[in-house]
């Protein structure tokens, strides 16, 4: 198998590698043994033929390949070999029925396929797994929760208040996206990608920004990418923040909840300085950023007004040890199951696995300014409080990014305006955004439309791993649990 | 416990007074648009580059719905006539009060059912549904309730079950599969009850105007009695949009 390194990546659609259905499973089945990741995998049609693409990052040597097959006459279901697969062939069989021969998967966002047939579904109305016993009782939560928070079904097997087993059905934020993408980019596209996980709206349409600029063949310019980098950040900042003001608020612990509620939000109104936007709506855009370079000194200026609020928000959990007795050993991932369901970002890190992207397969100048986290030195136990920890040294390191970089910053650049993107051509890019890696996958037709582009959220690999960890814990410890992994219910959805 | 009351006293009083100013918001904060008379009929400019078909001309004048906008700022960067003011007050009782004009920018969200006005001013307990939001409508709900914008000294409250609330309080588009919950969590409210539209998708899609998987906004299949713009609308725009309902303001 060839090996990339490039972020992003370009390919002519004949050049990705095509194997027959045995060789493509047989690599793929290598490279994990190979302590390869399934990135992203799915199906598409190139001149009404079916291929099915495989996306594969090998974080330890900061590589990754591209593979494909033709679809013939069906190929088998392999998740009982590569428990990776599950949720990709679930919603491969959702998008494209009859993909695979042996297919018995319950919905995995109930929707009708790409070619507007299968409409026979209620959401949520699947065969929940279910223990078998007069001492068992099922606890069915959502879609409605109580909080305000993004609606999803849980459904506990319990034995008292243990629970034995979680089953999550999502699909209810399901908004079509990747199916409304074929044939564009559409002039609400780039709208649609910032909506498709607002809490993610950088990360995600700078993840679409880079595979546009890549096949319409334009450079941006170093300031540019800085500018782009420091948003990045900043989003990261202000939702590794609330997320650790969350952690309190389930446990009951204000001081942290309340000054974590409001420091969050002073991070998400400097995003606001630069573009108006607390969530850096049409913050970046196409061939450039315009944006003054001055604005960034001031929000250097204020982050360091800011740090010792900040540090004394949060300093003061860990200093707590009723806090932390809660925190510590629950919700416990195993490392390798971790790496068998392919996790992704702060969940993975807590179990020191080492995938970001950032440091991996560096885009723009990450190589230069990416400040890795020690994982060594925390003594990480693959629990809350690990996962709590992750995100408190990113933010610190994110800050020190951010100050390394507004220091380079030389002045605005201008924008460019996009003409055509490459015909039949095949642009990869990732980025870390502050759940996790973030995957697009661009695949133009003749015409330089989109035949297909296939997005990959941090949550659609890590749901499964809240479920996991709910097994043997107290029913009470899922709130904290859900908190510690701070899922995207659109992002799994789209 | 002396670190925890050291921090606290360092921490501050942080609860801000409301109404805000103008000036408080960021420099390039997207607000109510000001529309300039056009009288060039046939430019299309502004029409073709919004994203979300929010723009039209009609007898020589030109409309924007801002139950459409997104408020991306793409039509004030080609065209004079329109510019984002930094005003806040969006929300509206009305829908058709919405689309605005150069001469017509009376949105209005005063209640005028003074039965309502009655009931609620003192104490207003809503349910929140995200119906395919993104969760950045749903933060900048979840931030009223931080130590900065304080919601509870006005007597509103997001309460837990429907059947404590008063009114729903929609986000998203209403996705298909959000349908039934959506409806069922209605009348799971008790009579009489309101119920908001926040964000442009609430309201009339958003970004997702164009999807099949989506009703595109809340009132295609309830009543909507408060509709709040904005791509998420600001923390700023909701509470005054609520206070002004209420009569309180």
């Amino acid at each position: 198998m060839k090996k990339y390194t490039a972020n992003p990546l370009i390919l002519n659609v004949n050049e990705v590698e095509e194997f027959n259905t045995n060789d493509f499973y047989s690599s793929i089945i290598n490279s994990l043994q190979n302590k390869g990741r399934i990135v992203s995998y799915f199906v598409y049609e190139i001149y009404d033929i079916k291929k099915i693409m495989a996306v594969i990052v090998f974080d330890d040597n900061g590589e990754f390949s591209v593979i494909q097959s033709k679809i013939n006459n069906g190929l088998e279901c392999m998740w009982e070999k590569i428990p990776q697969l599950f949720n990709f062939e679930r919603e491969i069989a959702e998008q494209f029925p009859g993909t695979f021969i042996n297919e018995d998967f319950q919905p995995l966002r109930f929707h009708k396929s790409f070619d507007g047939k299968n409409t026979s579904f209620i959401p949520g109305d699947i065969n929940f797994y279910k223990i078998q016993s007069d001492e068992i009782h099922q606890v069915a939560v959502g879609p409605v929760h109580a909080g305000i928070i993004e609606p999803g079904h849980f459904r506990f097997q319990c034995h008292g208040e243990k629970v034995l087993y979680l089953e999550i059905s999502l699909g209810y934020q399901h908004r079509g996206i990747e199916k409304a993408l074929i044939g564009g980019p559409q002039k609400n596209t780039f709208y649609k990608i910032q909506a498709a996980a607002g809490d993610t709206t950088i990360g995600h349409t700078l993840a679409y920004l880079i595979n546009l600029e890549n096949l319409a063949g334009i450079k941006i310019d170093s300031n540019a990418m800085l500018k782009r980098m420091i948003a990045l950040e900043l989003e990261r900042i202000a939702n590794h923040v609330g997320d650790l003001g969350g952690l309190a608020t389930d446990i009951g612990f204000l001081p942290t909840a309340s000054y974590c509620g409001r420091i969050r939000g002073d991070f998400l109104n400097m995003t606001a300085d630069i573009c108006g936007n607390r969530f850096g709506r049409s913050l970046i855009s196409f061939g450039g950023e315009t944006v003054n370079a001055l604005i960034f000194d001031k929000i250097l200026k204020k982050i360091e007004m800011l740090k010792k609020n900040l540090y004394g928000a949060i300093e003061m959990l860990w200093q707590s040890p009723s806090a932390m007795s809660r925190l510590e050993n629950t919700g416990i991932l195993p490392r390798n199951i971790a790496l068998k369901m392919g996790i992704v970002g702060t969940a993975a890190r807590a179990c020191n696995i080492n995938n970001d992207i950032r440091k991996n397969i560096p885009f723009y100048h990450y190589q230069k300014y990416f400040i890795p986290v020690n994982t060594q030195s925390l003594n990480l136990n693959n629990d809350v409080l690990a996962r709590g920890l992750i995100r408190w040294e990113e933010t610190k390191n994110s800050i020190n990014m951010i100050s390394n970089m507004v220091n380079e910053i030389t002045d605005s650049s201008g924008n460019q305006i996009l003409t055509s993107l490459a015909a039949e051509s095949v642009s990869i890019s990732f980025t870390e955004g502050f759940r996790g890696e973030i995957c697009h996958t661009a695949i133009t037709d003749a015409k330089g439309n989109f035949l297909r582009y296939k997005i990959v959220d941090p949550s659609f690999h890590n749901w499964q791993a809240l479920a996991y960890v709910m097994r043997n814990e107290d029913i009470s410890d899922f709130p904290l649990c859900n908190k510690s992994f701070s899922l995207s219910y659109c992002g799994f959805d789209l | 416990m002396y670190r925890l009351i050291k921090e606290r006293i360092y921490q501050k009083y942080r609860t801000v007074k409301f109404p805000i100013s103008k000036d408080v918001l960021p420099e390039y904060f997207l607000g109510l648009p000001a529309l300039k008379e056009c009288s060039d009929n046939n430019c299309r400019k502004c029409i073709d580059v919004c994203p979300v078909d929010a723009i039209f001309k009609k007898n020589g004048n030109l409309y924007l719905d801002l139950g459409k906008c997104i408020f991306c700022g793409e039509c004030a960067n080609i065209c004079e006539s329109i510019n984002f003011t930094k005003e806040y007050d969006l929300a509206s009782t009305d829908r058709e009060r919405l689309i605005i004009s150069s001469g017509n920018r009376n949105i209005s969200s005063h209640t005028r059912d003074s039965l309502l006005r009655k009931l609620f001013k003192k104490s207003l307990k809503l349910r929140q549904v995200s119906a395919g939001g993104c969760n950045a409508c749903e933060s900048d709900v979840n931030v009223l309730n931080t130590i900065s914008w304080d919601l509870g000294r006005y007597g509103i409250q997001f309460v837990a079950s429907p059947r404590h609330a008063d009114g729903l309080l929609v986000t998203g588009p209403v996705s298909k599969n959000m349908e039934i919950a959506v409806k069922k969590t209605y009348e799971a409210v008790p009579d009489p009850k309101i119920v908001i539209a926040c964000g442009a998708c609430a309201i009339d899609g958003g970004p997702f105007f164009d999807s099949d998987e989506v009703l595109k906004g809340v009132d295609k299949i309830l009543n909507v009695d408060l509709y709040i713009p904005g791509c998420p609308p600001h923390p700023a725009t909701i509470l005054l949009g609520l206070l002004q309902f209420l009569g309180k303001l």
